[in-house]
């Protein structure tokens, strides 16, 4: 498996009025295709904006992140849309479906870009919700609301998955049908999936645990025996 | 389409605040193009009908024309067809007796009938042809034979077509109306073969012009040029000072439709554009609410990757949805309400066959000017939240509350009742949302003053025209033509005040208008006013013109007005001494000593007095008409019917706008703090205190708005004002408590209303809902 993103001394610092307040420094890493990739960190090390940066929801202050061949530092708003359009995909801790679509809708959305995504009813298929596919958010529970956003997610067929405290708002039981989801897309699908929490116990499912602590990269650990979801007890 | 679908589902999840905008925009096209439709569809077909008809180019009357006459004018080069009118009045049984104006023609080549049944008149015909407004509730059919008098006469006629006649344009049968009452009297027109004392000539003539072939406001100004010159000429030739030539620019009926039109047409410009302000201010606080509210949906669109200029798109769609149909409904709604009611009051008053509802290109341009305003703001709105990255998108917003005012710093501070304290950091918290509520009080504020101060400035015209300046309890009128020392006779006799009232060309280099000239022989019974509302003496050495006309014709007190008099080629000239002011009608005035002074013959035709004179001198040859105080200012409050109703629908709309901006903004209001009422509550406020609290800073606001919408309403009152009043009559603009109070008080009223209908839903709210929800 070769390189998929590199980043090279990634800082990111925000201001609160005249105030900067250093939430990224010196970050230095890289994660393979293919790769399971775990992010840990307490409340408020980081570990958010680092993923925000591997997709290209924010920009980095300083360093170089690259994505396969592109630099994604040195791209411009409008090639950030299509960069998160078509190689990215992402999963919110609260879901983030429109509340006024259908989960077969939420999942379609992304063809109102004329991008060229799985049929979202095969998509919810994957995820075991094709008969909820005319409900509307309010109308499903947490878990089925995150199996939607999966779906949103990979029905595009994305080349990165990230994910934001995917089971943060789920209870045990829906949090693992959820994880693994997510495992089957990296194992099975040979997605890279890159999923931040601040729950341990996950390191367990990861090839490659990515601790944060106070906007630095404290270690990297890779595991070459990850266990699968369903071992997980929490 | 799923973007579409959203659009869609969020427009009926956002209902209350979109109906707002909606009606907003409803209502400033409905009044733009309710005026519009009316104004154009009656200024173009009065110019199809005045052309289908070949209205007269010149009219000339005051003496007695033979057949001699015609041929002669006729003959001359640029005349293209003259006619002559014989006119006389009868009356013809029928519910009961009804008046007639009959009419001898011996050819009808100039200002022709319109037939809407039965034959064309041809000279020679016998007959009669009848008002169709006349025929069709009397009953009255083609074939049917009338008998009605003419003077002393019996005459039988055959009804051969009913028609209408632009000579006919507006009418009453005598000087007993004062406003048409059409359908319940009529106009006959006959050859003048069939009039019982012969063929004995015209009292007026009516000319078409070769080089005049325009009508309205397609007139050039080298046709009016030409209808000038050949006046000129006419008046040359007959060289009698009893004739009167008006050129169709200066007939009076055409005037006047004309001139509502006029104001009709800065009507329909200035309210569209009130209600348009008012509309983009909703959309600023609606657009403002909708992105905050869906932050999050914005940063997950972002984050998946639509572009901000797709996003931008989406959000921009919401108000060109709702202003488009508000907008299309508007064109829809207005012609058929407010521009057939003003129809109904042009029909009332003329007769045009052809008169129809149009709109313009204007019309089309005030759509695209709305719809793109609302695309703007939101744009604006919408644009401050896309700059931010996804992810700074994503972050819930803190509230922008960092520090304290310096009041909040003060002893005063701590002595203040929580609720205060807590509407005050709430309006600091919604600076928009505040100053839109407040703009939006000021502006229904501003126009219950206005209409309360306009209905004022009618209603105390009559008032200052008939007891500040005309002085007297009755009028007599003489007839054209009517001796000196018969008019004389009877200022003797009822102790009158002798008055010469005609019409007159003033003239300056840059403008020309028929206005009246009014000479005032000694006496007290008309009253000069100066501009300050002052009596002022009449000048010994030159004229008082009355204020509306400094502006139009382009001078100033201290110089020179010029002016010809009817049937007198001789042009008068004398310095305007003083600006003056009068309700109805406008021109010069001056007195008997100047204008005799200038080389004018006095001639009195009318006689102003304070004694009763019997109704049966009506009867008399040379009395046109008497008429008593009370019945002029019918007469005037007559004339301003249209202007009550402007009033009337001035402080509907500012009730209705008012309304739907306070519900909007008090439901945006609650919305926004629905958690923060929760959580009171759930601390123990019983929903009356809160609702107290509530109405606490809606009475504060509408305080603020309320007293800024006088000052407002002051200024647009006189914009109105001058805008209605035109260059024929004069307003008092002199508001009274009346117009202040009904402004703050009625603001108040809608305010406190809708306050109380909005904070009632306090009661309903569910706790653990309201602080739960995320969004």
């Amino acid at each position: 498996m070769g390189v998929l993103i590199t980043l090279e001394n990634v800082g990111k610092t925000y201001y609160s009025g005249s105030v900067p307040h250093e939430v990224l420094k010196g970050v230095n890493l890289t994660i393979d295709e293919g790769e399971m990739v775990v992010i840990l960190g307490p409340s408020g090390s980081g570990k958010s904006t680092l993923l925000n940066m591997l997709g290209g929801l924010d920009s980095a202050t300083s360093g170089q992140i690259t994505f396969g061949e592109k630099t994604v530092t040195n791209l411009t708003d409008r090639q950030l849309s299509a960069f998160r359009a078509i190689d990215v995909g992402i999963i919110f801790q609260f879901y983030n479906l429109i509340p006024t679509l259908t989960a077969e809708e939420n999942v379609g959305l992304m063809s109102e870009l004329g991008i060229d995504i799985m049929d979202p009813i095969e998509a919810l298929r994957l995820v075991g919700l094709d008969g909820k596919k005319n409900n509307f958010p309010s109308q499903m529970s947490g878990g089925q609301q995150q199996r939607v956003a999966i779906a949103r997610a990979i029905a595009k067929k994305p080349r990165l998955l990230l994910c934001d405290e995917p089971t943060g708002a789920l209870d045990t039981e829906t949090g693992k049908e959820v994880l693994k989801l997510l495992c089957a897309q990296c194992r099975e699908d040979k997605r890279t999936v890159v999923m931040v929490t601040h729950n341990t116990l996950f390191a367990d499912i990861a090839d490659k645990v990515i601790y944060v602590k106070d906007g630095t990269v404290s270690r990297i650990v890779t595991n070459d025996y990850p266990k699968e979801a369903d071992e997980l007890n929490w | 389409m799923i973007l579409l679908r959203k659009v869609l589902r969020d427009l009926k999840q956002n209902a209350g605040q979109f109906l707002a905008i909606y009606i907003m925009t409803l209502l400033s096209l409905l009044i733009q193009s309710g005026f519009e439709s009316s104004n154009v569809g009656a200024t173009r077909t009065a110019s199809d009908y005045f052309t289908m008809t070949n209205y007269k180019d010149l009219n000339i009357e005051g003496i007695a024309f033979t057949y001699h006459d015609i041929d002669m004018l006729n003959n001359y080069e640029g005349v293209n067809n003259v006619d002559g009118i014989l006119r006389g009045t009868g009356k013809i049984s029928l519910d009961k007796e009804r008046l007639l104006v009959l009419n001898y023609i011996g050819s009808n080549n100039v200002s022709k009938m319109y037939l809407t049944d039965g034959e064309k008149y041809t000279p020679g015909s016998t007959g009669c042809w009848v008002e169709k407004r006349f025929a069709d509730p009397m009953g009255i059919r083609v074939g049917d034979t009338l008998t009605f008098t003419s003077g002393n006469y019996t005459l039988h006629e055959q009804v051969k077509g009913l028609i209408y006649s632009p000579e006919f344009l507006y009418y009453i049968p005598n000087a007993t109306y004062t406003e048409p009452e059409y359908g319940t009297h009529g106009f006959i027109i006959m050859d003048i073969n069939e009039n019982p004392n012969g063929r004995i000539g015209f009292d007026k003539l009516i000319v078409d012009l070769k080089d005049v072939t325009h009508n309205s406001y397609l007139l050039t100004d080298e046709e009016k040029a030409t209808m000038n010159a050949m006046r000129s000429k006419i008046e040359h030739k007959f060289d009698n000072p009893n004739l009167l030539i008006k050129t169709k620019i200066e007939d009076e009926d055409y005037a006047d439709y004309a001139g509502s039109m006029d104001s009709n047409n800065a009507i329909s410009t200035i309210f569209p554009l009130m209600f348009l302000a008012v509309a983009m201010l909703g959309i600023i606080t609606t657009m403002t609410r909708l992105t905050d509210k869906q932050r999050v949906q914005i940063g997950t669109l972002k984050a998946l990757g639509f572009s901000r200029g797709k996003i931008m798109f989406h959000y921009m769609s919401y108000s060109v949805i709702i202003a488009s149909l508000g907008c299309l409904s508007g064109i829809i709604i207005g012609p058929i309400t407010l521009g057939a009611y003003l129809n109904g009051i042009n029909e009332y008053y003329y007769q045009n066959p052809l008169q129809n509802l149009q709109l313009t290109v204007k019309t089309l341009y005030m759509s695209f000017a709305t719809i793109g305003l609302c695309m703007l703001v939101t744009y604006l709105t919408t644009r401050k939240l896309l700059v931010q990255s996804a992810a700074r998108i994503l972050q819930a917003e803190a509230p922008k509350f960092d520090s304290a005012s310096i009041f909040e710093k003060t002893i005063l501070w701590n002595s203040l009742k929580f609720a205060t304290r807590w509407n005050i950091r709430d309006v600091r918290r919604n600076k928009l949302r505040t100053a839109v509520s407040i703009v939006g009080i000021l502006v229904c504020s501003m126009l219950i003053f206005m209409a309360l101060g306009f209905f004022e400035c009618l209603a105390t015209q009559s008032e200052w025209m008939y007891g500040d300046i005309f002085r007297a309890n009755g009028q007599i009128s003489f007839k054209d033509g009517t001796p000196y020392g018969t008019v004389y006779e009877y200022a003797k006799e009822y102790d009158g005040q002798l008055i010469q009232d005609i019409q007159v060309t003033l003239f300056t280099d840059s403008a020309e208008s028929v206005r009246g000239m009014t000479v005032l022989d000694d006496g007290n019974l008309f009253m000069m006013e100066n501009v300050d509302l002052e009596y002022t003496d009449l000048p010994e050495n030159g004229i008082i013109l009355t204020s509306r006309l400094y502006d139009y014709l382009g001078i100033e007190v201290g110089q020179t007005l010029r002016w010809k008099i009817p049937g007198s080629s001789k042009v008068f000239s004398a310095p305007i001494v003083k600006k003056g002011r009068i309700a109805s009608g406008q021109g010069i005035i001056m007195s008997r000593k100047v204008w005799e002074d200038l080389g004018g013959e006095f001639m009195p035709n009318y006689v102003y007095t304070n004694k009763t004179v019997p109704p049966s001198l009506k009867s008399r040859t040379e009395i046109d008409s008497i008429d008593t105080k009370e019945k002029l200012i019918e007469t005037l409050e007559n004339s301003n019917e249209i202007s009550y109703y402007i009033s009337y629908i001035i402080i509907a709309i500012a009730i209705v706008m008012g309304v739907v901006v306070l519900y909007n903004l008090g439901v945006l209001s609650y919305v926004e703090k629905t958690r923060e009422i929760a959580t009171l509550k759930v601390l123990g406020f019983r929903s009356g205190d809160i609702r107290l609290i509530l109405l606490q800073q809606s009475l504060a606001i509408t305080v603020v708005g309320a007293m800024l919408g006088v000052p407002f309403g002051r200024i647009m009152l006189d914009i109105l004002v001058d805008v209605v009043a035109g260059i024929y009559r004069d307003m008092v603009i002199n508001p009274s408590a009346m117009p202040y109070i009904g402004a703050i008080v009625g603001t108040f009223m809608v305010s406190v209303l809708v306050n109380l209908y909005v904070s009632s839903k306090v009661y309903s709210i569910n706790m653990v809902d309201a602080l739960k929800s995320r969004e």
